[in-house]
């Protein structure tokens, strides 16, 4: 049964039929040839996959994400970024990672942050002398950051396949993380400043020049601050907060900022709606396919399995960590998520690796994959964006994703980073 | 021919239009929720039951819409590798296989609408048919735009001979 649901799923992906249909169709596959359930009930998991109210923050965080792009929020980020650290050497590529950061605590989505701010990064880093692979492998780079920093819609999404953590506890835990990550980055940046001898764009801003900034970067700010205060404050669910967060979005961008016009309005509705369902359909048809794992009981036979020849969770989470870097270049990072998680989770649980630690290794592991050929989304949003051929953006990219591993390992091993936040914030005991 | 055609763009004007409602109306009723629980101090058990059927629907709607824009996640990479003529009659053969997996999903969600015809829902006590039928639905719209796709796929086929050497890709 497992072996026809492989071998559907590995032809499916081949012959480039979409992912959400492709899970669907190696969970429905095995469930007619066994004739031992209705085969309905395949349809009927897809549907409790899908009807559920914290899901509800996706299309929340993506439309407040879109709202604000609309309403030219990037610009304001990447000012602010500016004034911060554009002074150093190599500085429009530290502004890039900087705003990657900031943008990060809106929109929760890699992809929203390669397309939206990377467009005007790039732009920005060419016209100032960078040469465009490196100015388009740091977008890239950096736009992984954004679904790890809080507020994240791939955590959302986790702790809804996942019990045993919170949704808050998981936005607390990506916090250090993330800026683990960003700070890899920038050393990364750095020495290939010195090396490349990059310009120094900038003289250091005046104090009039920042405050402005900041007081131009802070209506942006504030949509983090609302969605984490209100929901580690429990005033807010995930998905109040998200709606809140259009709420707000909506009032800067047609009242504070003018910015946002009525007419585009429709086309950001739309356009999140089928942002939405792409998500979501792969949520509910994963939801089938997990559920179809369960009946054979294969987590608990690979718990066993795994169990029996070593106890030690540096070993299981190496082994996670090869395995989810691998899984993570082929697959869509959602997909992955949904199908793993529930496999790997009750072995973690039996070594006693912490449910949020393994959770941010897990989601900071599939992130690292978006940048990784063969199929790195975010890559090929940002070529995409720049016009560079993917294979450029790929090798340019490369001494990144090094950094990113290297936080990774750091992330894996040092639990204690990611947990110190969640633990003083009383998520966990 | 033509009318088919045109009558496909209506259909999925249509759904563009009642996907856009679905994400508005979700998005202000739990804002209302929200404002009426901290401010007013009342809050509706309804509102976020219908906020997640929305979101089902918003689901299988938003599914046709992709389905039509070529933005479901696929891998196309070992396809376009292919020399263009088997690439598209593997593409072909992918759409077909797809169309009839959406046609047994429309059977079986539509089995799965008519036994739940009297269950009711937790708080609006409205019959849960009212949910599930999105699916049948949007299968069944998904199915169309992809023998649309398939048409169009085969017709290229058809149009080119074997060592054909026009400009693009059928898929962007």
């Amino acid at each position: 049964m497992i072996l026809v649901m492989a071998v559907v799923f590995v032809i499916g992906l081949a012959i480039g039929m979409p992912v959400a249909f492709v899970i669907g169709l190696s969970a429905y596959i095995p469930v007619l040839l066994a004739e031992t359930v209705p085969t309905f009930v395949v349809v009927q998991r897809v549907m409790f996959g899908m009807d559920s109210f914290p899901l509800l923050a996706i299309p929340f965080f993506i439309l407040a994400g879109e709202l604000m792009l609309e309403a030219g929020i990037a610009e304001r980020l990447v000012r602010f970024a500016q004034v911060l650290v554009g002074h150093v050497r190599g500085g429009l590529a530290h502004v890039n990672v900087l705003a990657s950061v900031f943008f990060a605590g809106i929109s929760g989505s890699a992809l929203a942050d390669a397309a939206g701010l990377g467009k005007i990064e790039i732009r920005m880093m060419q016209k100032a002398g960078y040469d465009a692979e490196f100015s388009a492998a740091v977008t890239a780079a950096s736009a992984t950051v954004g679904p790890i920093i809080p507020p994240s819609i791939l955590m959302v999404i986790y702790a809804v396949v996942e019990p045993k953590v919170s949704i808050g506890g998981l936005f607390m835990t990506g916090f250090v993380p993330g800026v683990l990550m960003a700070l890899a980055l920038m050393i990364v940046c750095h020495l290939t400043a010195r090396r490349r001898n990059y310009p120094v764009s900038q003289r250091i801003a005046t104090l009039t020049e920042v405050a402005r900034a900041t007081i131009d970067g802070f209506v942006a700010l504030v949509m983090p601050a609302i969605i984490l205060g209100g929901i580690l404050g429990g005033v807010f669910t995930a998905t109040e907060a998200g709606a809140a967060a259009v709420v707000y979005a909506l009032v800067i961008g047609l009242f504070v900022l003018r910015t946002l016009k009525l007419a585009a309005l429709p086309e950001l509705l739309v356009r999140t709606g089928v942002t939405t369902a792409t998500v979501l359909l792969i949520i509910g048809m994963a939801n089938a396919m997990s559920w179809l794992l369960a009946t054979q009981q294969v987590p608990q036979t690979l718990a066993k399995l795994f169990t029996a020849w070593s106890s030690a969770p540096w070993m299981f989470l190496l082994l996670v960590n090869v395995c989810m870097l691998v899984v993570g270049t082929f697959m869509d990072i959602t997909a992955a998520m949904l199908i793993f998680v529930p496999i790997f989770s009750p072995i973690a649980l039996a070594l006693g690796i912490e449910p949020l630690h393994f959770a941010i290794v897990i989601i900071v592991n599939l992130m690292i994959g978006t940048v990784t050929p063969p199929l790195g989304t975010v890559v090929y949003v940002v070529s995409a964006v720049s016009g560079l051929r993917v294979e450029r953006v790929f090798r340019a990219v490369t001494p990144f994703t090094l950094a990113l591993i290297g936080a990774l390992l750091l992330i894996t091993y040092v639990p204690v980073l990611s947990l110190t936040l969640p633990r003083l914030m009383g998520y966990m005991r | 021919m033509k009318a088919a055609q045109q009558s496909l763009a209506a259909m999925n004007a249509a759904t563009r239009v009642l996907l856009g409602i679905c994400v508005a109306a979700t998005v202000t009723l739990v804002a209302t929720q929200v404002f009426m629980r901290y401010v007013v101090g009342q809050s509706f058990a309804w509102v976020d039951e219908i906020a997640r059927y929305l979101l089902v629907w918003i689901g299988f709607l938003g599914a046709v819409v992709a389905a039509r824009s070529r933005s479901h996640i696929c891998i196309e990479m070992l396809v376009n590798a292919l020399p263009r003529r088997i690439g598209r009659i593997v593409t072909a053969a992918m759409l077909a296989i797809l169309v009839a997996f959406l046609v047994v999903l429309v059977r079986e969600s539509w089995i799965l609408t008519d036994r739940v015809w009297l269950q009711r829902s937790a708080a609006m006590r409205i019959s849960v048919a009212w949910v599930y039928a999105a699916a049948p639905i949007g299968f069944a719209l998904m199915a169309i735009n992809f023998a649309a796709q398939l048409a169009e796929t085969v017709r290229e086929i058809l149009r080119s001979g074997p060592d054909e050497q026009v400009e693009a890709r059928p898929h962007p």
